[in-house]
């Protein structure tokens, strides 16, 4: 709705000028921009809701076809972005809080990598293994006339070119996981599982690690409803730098182009799967919150 | 005289840069294996994304044109020594030979029986006639309606033999005849209004004479055509050709150096350093012969005023801007044409550098410096936006140096940059202050005509709608007469006039370079358009790629 | 409490070097050694690696990049602070009307807050950046304070609630106190310390974001200096300018490290609570 408010909407840019009039008077018309802003509203989720995006104003297609080709480029990257910033983050986390010496170090790495532009580490990563050490392809998500390969040949070109910016997405995002894992863990009471397990007869270390293991995928998984709108926002300057095709590059295309529906087309999309993939976490999250109960409270703790 | 030595000159330097390239392709080439005789091969041009309809009247641009010019063909096409003036140094295209009429007022072309439709139609005299018309319809919008006014009519003789009949002799009736319309399939085009033509399919899938036909379009990604098997010459030796589409400069240069693509066709002189460094690819220069300029728009109330726009090219360092953005490789136009063509005067210098001289004009005109140093005048500040596209490096990189030179006059500058789509539309729409645009000069001096002049301004070409009826006679008398040295003359007042008036500032004309995978044979490139020699391009079977390996995509595609 | 801060060796260095970061962007005219946006000989000077009459080297334009830097200083710091004053305001508001609010308005308020949530907040600012047209420094501000306050406003209202439930509270409603004077006199003061702490950490954040904007072209306009400018200026060349890419890229990572350094300690000092940011 913010988007109908701000000067320059979809058909006034489009109209003034830019088209002939009685285009921009048809566009007005068709985009129900006349009517009062409620109106607008309502009819766009009318029109949301039964599929229909309407047109891009820049290649004439219909949003949806450009939307179905950008969205699973997007989810893909997010989602191996996703896992293996989660993977590494609580790895990072867990060794972080076993570690007697070198943690000062560690925290120090962390916050740096925290701070990194994610556009800097994309262009780093660029320049390094693209040009300088030409290593893997440094844009888009497959090679021009990647259709016509085989099997075996294709799927090694779309990995190839997934590489570079997973892990630019990674290495920023796994940072702020691992940082926050780390303050997470440390809340636990450490001495008392020490005491538990060891009046088990268990060894020391191996307990340890099971318990941070366990305390730690607690947090995890409320941590993917949070990373996740971050991650999706980090990797539209990945998108743009690695020239990847999806969402994040078709929104920044259609901004430049002053496409207004794919535009609003695009952050309705982004928002709702966005919120998705927030309630699937938490709805994971409450399925697994019995299941860690149990464990803590056998494991020791407040055991007599 | 005058005019052999001309051209002799012409001619001369033209061979010396065809073999200077020629000889860079030459050592370029580390086997002496010849290009194998075995078809096949795909080749990938990495360009900005026209979203122009692939139908020849209508082209303004030449990444829609470099398509164009594989899939239809003309009468006859100038050979590589570029005398467009000579029908003996015209190579046949669809027209196998031709007779001048006895008073040089009409031409007859016969047309090769051989010549089919890529649907398999024969070409006949018809279609030319058709062409014609097309081209001459009004409703269609071609931006070369101008440049076959000499042009009566079009008739048939016989089912191969179409005449081409002129109102006047002049010296570039040939040209005219021949290379201003590219034959269209009149079969296609029946029962479609004309003012229809250009959103009609046939601009989506389009139907040519020439060595490639059409394949397959998704708009803003790629552009691909194949080689047409039962090309009455013989097939090319590639088996695909395929436009992709690139969103900025850096996108171009990273998909060469990744080899997803083969062809970059804009190389800015900063990074050609890092191809030669490739072994895998090659820096090839060729002539590209167009300008680059900041045209007013001379519809908005600040720019019609002409001594403010003298004021503004006054302002500009046109030489220093040159240095820093290509060191040697380019040169400042004097004229709105390319250095080396044959009506250029090198002696003429748009208004030269005076920043001094500006000053003192924006102060008469009442444009006071506030305290921020930018000039004011009745409580409106003096600013210019201007527009470029994001796909040129030159074009950007100048953007920023002209705000910096202009705001030392007082003149606020905003740039926007947009992506070359969007670009184009708001200039053909008219909706700026100025822009950055580029002319790519045919070899005929009509091309003046066709962007400078008042005619132009209604074909969508002249931008900056600029008028002066003087310029307009000069050229056109320029362009009438039959004697060279007087055309010339002619051209060089008008020059003086269009500099003058100062609708735009003529800024560069690069030295191209392209950069191209080594394996791919190219021979010398033609300096009226690389995309030309394509269908004579060949990739050896032993250095192929997977993809040259995709073969020809199925026939009816 | 803010003494346990001061003898922290690490805080007190971010907090030093944040400090020196703010004096040199307030008095960046006076330390710059040229006018940032002065192209002072285009081919002399063009794409000039660091020497010593030039510390950072010069850009495509023969513009000194040291100078660029140290009044991108000013540019970057104050729409950060400006944008998160912003954000603040708006989260604070909306967080105590909630808050205080009945169940029902409470909950629309909430769900409303649930929605701008779910849309990454840098799509949002790409988008509404470009739309708008016209990019101004006074836009960006905005732009980016009003993406940025829904965390904010999530967690002040959850602890007005909270402080609304203790017992002063409710002794102070018994006693005919106005809603208003128990939010001055009462609510407010224990959501500062929430506040200030996520404000610091947003800075971070909104410095990050501002010069990714840029570097995309939508933020800073040319010729303008901010630090994600001038890493853009510099992004056209293949590895070959570093110095437009090491510097800025340095002074945005230190500022944002010691930005969270900073948060941190001051959340450990003032509230033990956990704050899953970013």
């Amino acid at each position: 709705m913010l988007i109908r408010i701000a000067p320059g909407n979809a058909c006034g840019d489009v109209g003034e000028g830019r088209q002939s009039s009685a285009a921009a008077e048809r566009c007005v018309r068709r985009l129900h921009l006349d009517r009062p802003i409620v109106v607008q509203y309502g009819e766009f989720v009318r029109s949301l809701l039964h599929g229909e995006l309407g047109e891009s104003t820049a290649t004439g297609e219909p949003v949806l076809d450009r939307i179905a080709v950008a969205l699973p480029n997007t989810i893909l990257l997010v989602t191996l972005g996703l896992i293996a910033s989660t993977t590494l983050g609580v790895a990072v986390a867990v060794r972080r809080y076993l570690a007697a010496t070198g943690g000062q170090l560690l925290d120090a790495l962390l916050l740096i990598a925290f701070a990194l532009p994610d556009f800097w580490v994309a262009q780093v990563l660029l320049l390094t293994f693209a040009f300088l050490w030409p290593l893997f392809p440094p844009h888009g998500a497959a090679s021009f006339g990647a259709d016509y390969l085989a099997t075996w040949p294709w799927l090694v070109d779309r990995v190839r070119h997934l590489v570079l910016p997973v892990t630019a997405i990674t290495i920023v995002s796994a940072a702020s996981v691992a940082r926050f894992q780390y303050a997470a863990l440390r809340e636990v009471q450490h001495d008392d599982f020490l005491r538990t397990a060891r009046a088990k007869g268990l060894g020391e270390r191996a307990i340890v690690m099971r318990h941070a293991l366990r305390v730690a995928l607690g947090p995890v998984i409320a941590l993917i409803g949070v990373a996740l709108p971050a991650i999706v926002g980090g990797a539209v300057f990945v998108e743009r730098i690695f020239g990847w095709p999806g969402m994040g590059s078709l929104i920044i295309d259609a901004v430049s182009a002053r496409d207004g529906p794919v535009v609003v087309a695009c952050l309705a999309i982004g928002g709702v799967a966005t919120a998705l993939g927030g309630l699937v976490a938490d709805v994971l999250a409450a399925i697994a919150d019995p299941r860690l109960r149990e464990p803590v409270g056998a494991g020791g703790g407040i055991d007599p | 005289m005058t005019r052999r030595t001309d051209r002799a000159a012409r001619v001369t330097r033209t061979a010396a840069a065809v073999a200077i390239i020629s000889v860079s392709a030459c050592a370029a080439r580390d086997r002496a294996a010849p290009a194998s005789r075995h078809p096949g091969g795909t080749v990938v041009i990495a360009v900005p994304a026209s979203n122009e309809p692939l139908f020849p009247p209508t082209v303004r641009s030449v990444a829609t044109q470099e398509v164009i010019d594989q899939l239809f063909e003309y009468l006859a096409r100038v050979d590589t020594t570029l005398d467009l003036l000579d029908p003996g140094h015209y190579a046949p295209q669809l027209a196998d030979r031709w007779t001048w009429s006895a008073d040089s007022l009409a031409i007859a072309f016969h047309l090769d029986p051989r010549a089919r439709w890529h649907d398999g139609v024969p070409v006949r005299a018809v279609d030319v006639r058709e062409t014609y018309r097309i081209y001459r319809d009004t409703t269609v919008g071609s931006p070369s309606l101008d440049n076959i006014g000499a042009i009566d009519s079009v008739t048939v003789r016989d089912s191969l033999t179409a005449v081409v009949w002129f109102s006047h002799r002049y010296p570039y009736q040939f040209y005219d005849a021949t290379m201003q319309m590219y034959i269209l399939p009149s079969h296609r085009l029946a029962g479609i209004a004309p003012a229809a033509l250009r959103t009609a399919d046939v601009g989506q899938h389009p139907i040519g004479s020439g060595p490639f036909r059409f394949v397959r379009w998704t708009h803003g990604a790629t552009l691909a055509i194949a080689a047409d098997t039962a090309y009455r010459r013989g097939r090319p030796a590639l088996d695909n050709v395929i436009w992709a589409s690139i969103p900025d400069y850096q996108s171009g240069l990273a998909s060469i150096f990744a080899g997803d693509a083969d062809v970059d066709e804009v190389i800015h002189p900063e990074d050609v350093p890092a191809i030669t460094r490739r072994a895998d690819l090659r820096a090839v220069p060729y002539r590209d012969p167009s300008y680059v300029f900041l045209g007013f728009n001379l519809r908005r109330p600040l720019l019609a005023d002409r001594a403010l726009r003298r004021a503004l090219t006054q302002a500009l360092d046109r030489r220093t801007m040159l240095r820093n953005v290509f060191d040697t490789l380019a040169v400042v136009p004097g004229a709105p044409i390319t250095r080396g063509h044959v009506m250029d005067d090198s002696t003429l210098v748009q208004l030269p550098f005076d920043s001094a001289t500006a000053d003192r004009t924006l102060d008469s005109l009442g444009w006071r410096r506030g305290p921020d140093g930018l000039r004011r005048r009745g409580g409106q500040l003096l600013h210019l936006d201007i527009l470029v596209p994001t796909s040129s490096k030159g074009r950007s990189r100048y953007a920023v140096l002209i705000q910096a030179q202009l705001r030392q006059v007082g003149v606020d500058v905003s740039v926007s940059a947009l992506e070359y789509a969007t670009f184009q539309q708001r200039t053909t729409s008219r909706d700026f202050d100025s822009y950055l645009g580029s002319w790519h000069i045919d070899p005929s001096p009509a091309a003046v005509r066709q962007t400078w002049s008042t005619s132009a301004i209604a074909a969508g070409v002249n931008l900056s709608s600029y008028s002066n009826p003087r310029f307009d006679a000069l050229v056109d008398s320029a362009l009438a007469t039959a004697d060279l040295r007087t055309a010339r003359a002619d051209f060089a007042r008008a020059f003086r006039v269009i500099d003058d008036d100062a609708p735009a500032v003529w800024l560069f004309q690069p030295l191209q370079v392209a950069a191209i995978q080594r394996r791919i044979r190219t021979g010398p490139l033609r300096a009226d358009g690389w995309w030309l020699t394509i269908p004579d391009w060949s990739i050896p079977a032993d250095e192929r790629i997977a993809r040259d390996r995709i073969g020809l995509p199925p026939a009816g595609q | 409490m803010l003494g346990r801060l001061a003898r922290d060796p690490w805080a007190r260095v971010a907090g030093i070097g944040l400090l020196l970061l703010v004096l040199v962007a307030v008095f960046a005219p006076a330390i710059a050694p040229y006018d940032p946006n002065r192209q002072l000989d285009i081919i002399a000077l063009k794409d000039r690696p660091p020497s010593l009459a030039h510390w950072f080297g010069t850009d495509p334009y023969g513009r000194d990049v040291l100078s660029r830097v140290i009044f991108g200083a000013r540019i970057s710091l104050a729409v950060a602070v400006l944008a998160v004053l912003a954000a603040t305001t708006a989260g604070l508001a909306y967080g105590a009307v909630a808050g205080m609010a009945g169940p029902r308005t409470d909950a629309v308020l909430m769900r409303v807050l649930d929605v701008c949530l779910a849309v990454p907040r840098v799509l949002l600012l790409v988008a509404i950046t470009a739309l708008w047209g016209e990019i101004s420094l006074a836009t960006l501000i905005l732009v980016l304070g009003l993406t940025g306050w829904f965390t904010l406003g999530r967690m002040v209202r959850a602890d007005v609630r909270a402080v609304r439930a203790r017992e002063f509270v409710l002794g102070a409603r018994a006693l005919g106190a106005s809603p208003t004077r128990i939010l001055g006199r009462h609510v407010l003061p224990h959501v500062l310390s929430t506040v200030i702490v996520w404000a610091t950490l947003d800075i971070g954040q909104v410095i990050l974001l501002e010069a990714g904007l840029s570097f995309l072209g939508l933020g800073v306009q040319p010729p303008t200096a901010s630090w994600g400018t001038v890493m853009q200026d510099g992004a056209d060349r293949l590895a070959g300018l570093w110095w437009m890419s090491v510097f800025p890229g340095l002074a945005i990572v230190l500022t944002v490290a010691a930005v969270a350094l900073l948060g941190e300690r001051l959340r450990d000092a003032l509230d033990p609570r956990d704050l899953p940011h970013r």
